[in-house]
C-alpha cells in the first residue's frame, strides 16, 4: 500500500516571506493544528501568522522538522506540567546547539513558541535563558540583559541585606 | 543640565519585550537562589519573583519529605510557600556554615510550659507542636500564628496515666497531612495496666483547602503493656478493626 502523500501546508509570515511546510512539521504548533483542524476543505490561500517574521520562522521550523513525529505534550493542566518538569540543565545536545544564538533572536524564539503553542520550544528557551542567570550577581545580569535597576539606593541596600544569607559566592 | 537617558533600540527584541507571563515561565526554570538574585535586579523582576507560579514550581521540585507541605500547594500563597522554602533553606545553610553550638535560636515561641510533666514533640514540617500536658491531656499549638495557643487534640485518660512518650508517624501516600500518633501511658512503677494508644490524627482544612488545625478521632489501637519483660505487648485489643494500625 503505497504511504499517502503528506499534505503541504503554506504559510504566511508578517514580512510577506512564505513557507510551504508538510502538515506534520507544522503540527508541532498545537495552534496551526486547531487552525488545520477547523478548516475542513483544502485552501490554498497561506495560513497568515501576523506574530512571527521569516527568520524567526525558519528557525522555528528547523526545530519542528528536527522534532516531528515525537509525541505532543496532552494538554493536562498546568500543575502536572510542573510536576513532571526536568532540572534546568537538561537540554538535549541537538537542541542547546539549535538555540546557541544571539540574545535577540532568542527572545523572538521564545514569543514565537508561546505565540504558536510550541511547548517544548517554549521549555527550551525559558531553560536557556535561566542558565543564562545562573550564579550571577544582580549587576551582572542587569548588564547582561540591560536591565536599569530603578531601586533607589536605600531600597537596594534593604533588598540585599534580607537576601545576603543566601549568597553563594 | 543634560540627562542621560537609557533608550533602548524598539526595533530590537530584548529580555524586557517579553511579557509578565513568560518572564514568569523562565523564572520558573531557575533555582531559588537564582530567584533571590533576580529580586535584586529591579521593581519588574522583583514583582516577578513574588508571583505564586515560581513558588509552586520550586516546591514541586523539592523532595515531598524537605518541604513537608500538609496540603495542596494550590492552598498556600505564593508568600507562605516562600517562607516555608526558605526556612527550609536557611536551616541548612545555618547549619552547614555552624560549628558545634554554633546554632543560635532562630525563632522564640510564647508558649508556656507547666512544671512538672511537659512532653513535646513537633510534628514534621514544623507547624504543630504537641505538648503533653499535667492533667494527661495532648495539646497541639500551631507554632506559625503569632500566640500559638493551645488546642486539645487528646482528651485525657480515665487511667489519669500521663504519656511518658510521644511518637509520630506520618502517611507519606496522603496529600493532606495525617499521621498516627503513639501514646505510651504509664504510672510509676510500671504496672501491668500501662498501655500504648494509637491515635490517627488528620488536619482540618477550611474551604480552601488550607490547613487549620488538627483532630483526633477515636483511638485505633490501644493495647496494654506486657507487665514483666520490656516493652514486650501481651494482649492487643484492636478498637476499630477498619483502620489500619502500624
Amino acid at each position: 500500500m503505497a504511504a499517502p502523500a503528506t499534505q503541504q501546508i503554506k504559510i504566511r509570515c508578517n514580512d510577506e516571506k512564505e513557507f510551504t511546510v508538510d502538515r506534520d512539521v507544522l503540527e508541532r504548533s498545537v495552534l496551526i493544528k486547531n487552525m488545520l483542524e477547523d478548516v475542513t476543505e483544502q485552501q490554498d490561500a497561506p495560513i497568515p501568522l501576523p506574530n512571527v517574521s521569516g527568520p524567526v520562522m525558519a528557525k522555528v521550523l528547523e526545530y519542528c522538522t528536527h522534532h516531528r513525529g515525537e509525541p505532543l505534550p496532552s494538554a493536562d493542566t498546568e500543575q502536572s506540567q510542573d510536576e513532571t518538569r526536568k532540572r534546568t540543565t537538561d537540554i538535549s545536545e541537538w537542541d542547546q546547539k539549535f538555540i546557541t544564538v544571539d540574545q535577540e533572536m532568542l527572545f523572538e524564539i521564545i514569543l514565537a513558541a508561546n505565540y504558536l503553542d510550541i511547548k517544548s520550544l517554549l521549555d527550551v528557551g525559558c531553560k536557556t535563558v535561566a542558565n543564562m542567570i545562573k550564579g550571577k550577581t544582580p549587576e551582572e545580569i542587569r548588564k547582561l540583559f540591560n536591565i536599569v535597576n530603578d531601586f533607589t539606593p536605600e531600597e537596594e541596600a534593604q533588598i540585599k541585606k534580607e537576601n545576603e544569607w543566601a549568597e553563594d559566592r | 543640565m543634560p540627562l542621560a537617558i537609557l533608550i533602548p533600540d524598539q526595533k530590537r527584541t530584548m529580555f524586557f519585550s517579553l511579557p509578565d507571563e513568560l518572564l514568569i515561565e523562565i523564572a520558573k526554570e531557575a533555582s531559588w537562589r537564582d530567584i533571590l538574585t533576580l529580586r535584586q535586579t529591579c521593581r519588574r523582576l522583583m514583582d516577578i519573583t513574588k508571583s505564586s507560579k515560581v513558588w509552586r514550581c520550586l516546591a514541586s521540585r523539592e523532595f515531598r519529605q524537605t518541604l513537608w507541605l500538609e496540603s495542596s500547594s494550590e492552598s498556600y500563597s505564593a508568600e507562605e510557600l516562600e517562607v516555608l522554602i526558605l526556612r527550609r533553606k536557611r536551616a541548612d545553610h545555618t547549619y552547614e556554615i555552624a560549628r558545634d553550638g554554633d546554632i543560635l535560636p532562630q525563632r522564640i515561641l510564647p508558649i508556656t510550659a507547666e512544671k512538672h510533666h511537659n512532653l513535646v514533640c513537633l510534628v514534621p514540617g514544623g507547624r504543630w507542636l504537641l505538648i503533653s500536658n499535667k492533667d494527661g491531656t495532648i495539646s497541639y499549638h500551631d507554632i506559625n500564628s503569632g500566640d500559638c495557643a493551645g488546642h486539645e487534640l487528646i482528651p485525657a485518660t480515665t487511667q489519669s496515666r500521663l504519656p511518658g512518650s510521644i511518637s509520630v508517624d506520618v502517611d507519606l501516600d496522603s496529600p493532606v497531612l495525617k499521621f498516627n500518633l503513639a501514646l505510651f501511658r504509664f504510672e510509676y512503677p510500671l504496672n501491668s495496666e500501662d498501655f500504648i494508644e494509637i491515635w490517627q490524627v488528620d488536619l482540618v482544612v477550611d474551604e480552601r483547602g488550607k490547613g487549620v488545625g488538627l483532630t483526633a478521632n477515636n483511638p485505633i489501637l490501644k493495647c496494654l503493656r506486657y507487665q514483666l519483660e520490656g516493652h514486650a505487648i501481651s494482649r492487643a485489643q484492636l478498637l476499630n478493626a477498619n483502620d489500619h494500625h502500624t
